[in-house]
């Protein structure tokens, strides 16, 4: 029995030398692997590439990978030792250098990872789920998944993953959603709200996503995510009349024109000029646009007219200058400058607010109702918005495009009134201003209209005390 | 701006209604206590709960106060009530950042970056506060362990 229980003790056992052997090769590549790792959460965190265009230690296109693990052999007496000893040895020889280990080092960390959260979303047990799509680089529409959560003081919301999708239907992208949960041991049951950009294969009544989702569990409350709200009012409302989409054209061709040449720009520099490219996603930051048209005025128009006079230059670009420079000072145009400068600067400030993680939705509507009542103050400006935009530069013509038209003067038959026609400040007031801030006010309350089931169920928790 | 107690009782019991799988009737009593003991809170108590713009009571800064007092079980359904509410999600800028990290992974270079690789890299490099917090010791464990014993049966 003695002996048994000394047989059990490593030391006097007969394979002694081979255990203490496999221990000390066991602790050596654990200190490898701790290298290994820390290099790929490295790389992985900052969304560098990994690999080069070979796997040669010592060569300089062996990519970020091997890159950063011989900076490290420098200092670090071990794993230059393995270096020496491992590297370069081919297919066969275990020295964990390799794509494949790597491979597999990222794909174990990221499911870790991914665990972390199905277990943090299982103990919050109520989730949101947002989705959105958008194609990539190789024309493949990625469609991501994002839960958001409450847990211990903080709102979560964490990236769950792409899925490549075949189908745009509402259907069939909730057939992909729910496989997801069903895989990742998530209940639709504790879903209790969903968010998603207006598109209407998501946010469809019928047959969208939301709707789809809706069935499985009423309780999952569609939520059109604000950000694209303000984006819509934005986009229908400048798209409402002629002058501001006009307005919007002038302001994407002026950026065009001075930054297709680096002649035009280096001109537009000198005159401290600054033009700015409308963005394609997000509306209000057209504000950028605006605002460096309203401030820097005086620059482009010199640039435009430096441009226009200047003789070296080509026929088609001096008439392009000059063009531009005449559209500029039309007084509609400054209007629409001052006008969506005052709108927009408020909008875009309100929406980087509405990203906040930790926001919550009455405070969301709250902030679109402050913005619609500055909209309501800002429809008994117009003349203070003339006066601004007359102001904005001497070279501004004055008077409306349609005063110094030729009136056509009808005849009149007997009995026959004549109509009265608005012309001059009056008509742009009634035609345009009125026009834009009105459908800006009306799109307002048709988007925060969708929130105002939510508000109605929780809103009192604003004002329980 | 506040609501009488009639008021509460009544969209509490909305609240109820519509959630009756997670709420029980026991909020509008939670509620009754709640109230007032929130109103006879030192001065100093307000600006801890309300947000900075609005100056409304903010929900979710009362979840954490209640969180922080330890009072969970006390008001366990306005516990859960308030959880529901922050879980509602307002805007997906995450989607929209996740986009921005997808294009600088997946780029002109890395265009033939498999669907897999890609949510994997996109989640490590969206996540890596998370991916920071964990310890990968036991990975790198199991790991070797599991090479070792195939390179020794080779």
């Amino acid at each position: 029995m003695v002996d048994w229980m000394n047989f059990l003790q490593k030391d006097s056992r007969i394979d002694k030398e081979l255990v203490k052997q496999m221990e000390s090769e066991i602790e050596y590549w654990t200190e490898i692997l701790k290298r290994i790792v820390a290099v790929i959460r490295f790389l992985a965190e900052r969304g560098l590439p990994f690999r080069g265009t070979n796997e040669v230690i010592g060569s300089p296109d062996n990519g970020n990978y091997l890159g950063i693990i011989e900076l490290l052999a420098q200092f670090d007496p071990l794993l230059k030792g393995h270096l020496i000893n491992y590297a370069n040895k081919g297919r066969g020889n275990v020295s964990y250098l390799s794509k494949t280990i790597c491979e597999e080092l990222i794909d174990l960390m990221s499911k870790k990872v991914l665990n972390q959260i199905i277990s943090e979303i299982k103990s919050a047990k109520y989730w949101g789920i947002i989705v959105d799509s958008t194609p990539d680089l190789s024309h493949v529409d990625q469609l991501s998944v994002i839960f958001r959560y409450y847990l211990n003081g903080h709102v979560h919301e964490r990236f769950v993953c792409f899925l490549q999708i075949k189908s745009h239907t509402g259907e069939q992208q909730s057939i992909d959603i729910l496989r997801l949960l069903e895989k990742y041991g998530l209940n639709i049951k504790d879903c209790r709200a969903q968010t998603y950009d207006n598109a209407s294969n998501m946010s469809g009544k019928y047959s969208g996503l939301q709707a789809c989702l809706k069935k499985e569990n009423e309780l999952a409350v569609y939520v059109p995510c604000v950000g694209h709200s303000l984006n819509l009012v934005g986009e229908c409302s400048v798209n409402e009349n002629i002058h501001s989409a006009n307005f919007f054209y002038l302001l994407q061709n002026l950026y065009n024109f001075f930054s297709s040449s680096t002649h035009r720009w280096n001109i537009l520099q000198q005159e401290n000029g600054k033009v700015t490219s409308l963005s394609i996603t997000r509306w209000s930051k057209r504000a950028d646009a605006v605002s460096a048209l309203v401030n820097n005025f005086a620059g482009i128009y010199n640039a435009l007219n430096q441009l226009a006079n200047d003789e070296t230059q080509k026929l088609d670009t001096r008439h392009e200058a000059s063009s531009l420079k005449n559209k500029i000072i039309k007084l509609e145009n400054a209007f629409m400058a001052v006008l969506w400068h005052a709108i927009l600067s408020r909008f875009d400030a309100t929406n980087s607010y509405l990203q906040k993680v930790e926001l919550d939705l009455n405070v969301a509507t709250i902030m679109m109702f402050s913005l619609i009542e500055y909209l309501k103050n800002l429809r008994g400006d117009f003349s203070k918005i003339e006066k601004n935009s007359k102001a904005l530069n001497t070279v501004i013509i004055q008077e409306y495009y349609d005063v110094n038209k030729r009136k056509i003067t009808k005849k009149l038959n007997d009995g026959e009134k004549e109509q009265e026609k608005l012309s001059g400040s009056d008509k742009f007031r009634v035609n345009t201003f009125y026009v834009i801030v009105d459908k800006l006010i009306a799109e307002m309350h048709k988007r925060i209209e969708a929130y105002a089931h939510i508000t109605y169920t929780f809103g009192f928790f604003y004002v329980i005390f | 701006m506040t609501i009488s107690a009639d008021e509460i009782k009544k969209k509490a019991e909305n609240l109820i209604k519509v959630y009756h799988e997670d709420l029980q009737t026991d909020l509008i009593y939670e509620l009754e206590q709640l109230v007032p003991m929130m109103k006879s809170q030192p001065q100093d108590f307000l600006t801890k709960v309300q947000d900075e713009k609005s100056n409304l009571i903010s929900p979710f800064k009362v979840l954490n106060w209640l969180v922080e007092k330890q009072m969970i079980d006390v008001f366990p359904n306005v516990y859960i009530a308030l959880r529901i509410f922050v879980t509602i999600p307002i805007a997906n800028s995450e989607a929209e950042r996740s986009f921005s990290v997808l294009k600088r992974i997946k780029n002109m270079y890395r265009a033939v970056i498999l669907d897999e690789r890609l949510t994997s890299l996109t989640r490590l490099a969206i996540e890596s506060e998370l991916l920071r917090l964990i310890e990968f010791d036991d990975l790198i464990h199991d790991f070797v362990i599991l090479k070792l014993r195939k390179k020794n049966f080779n």
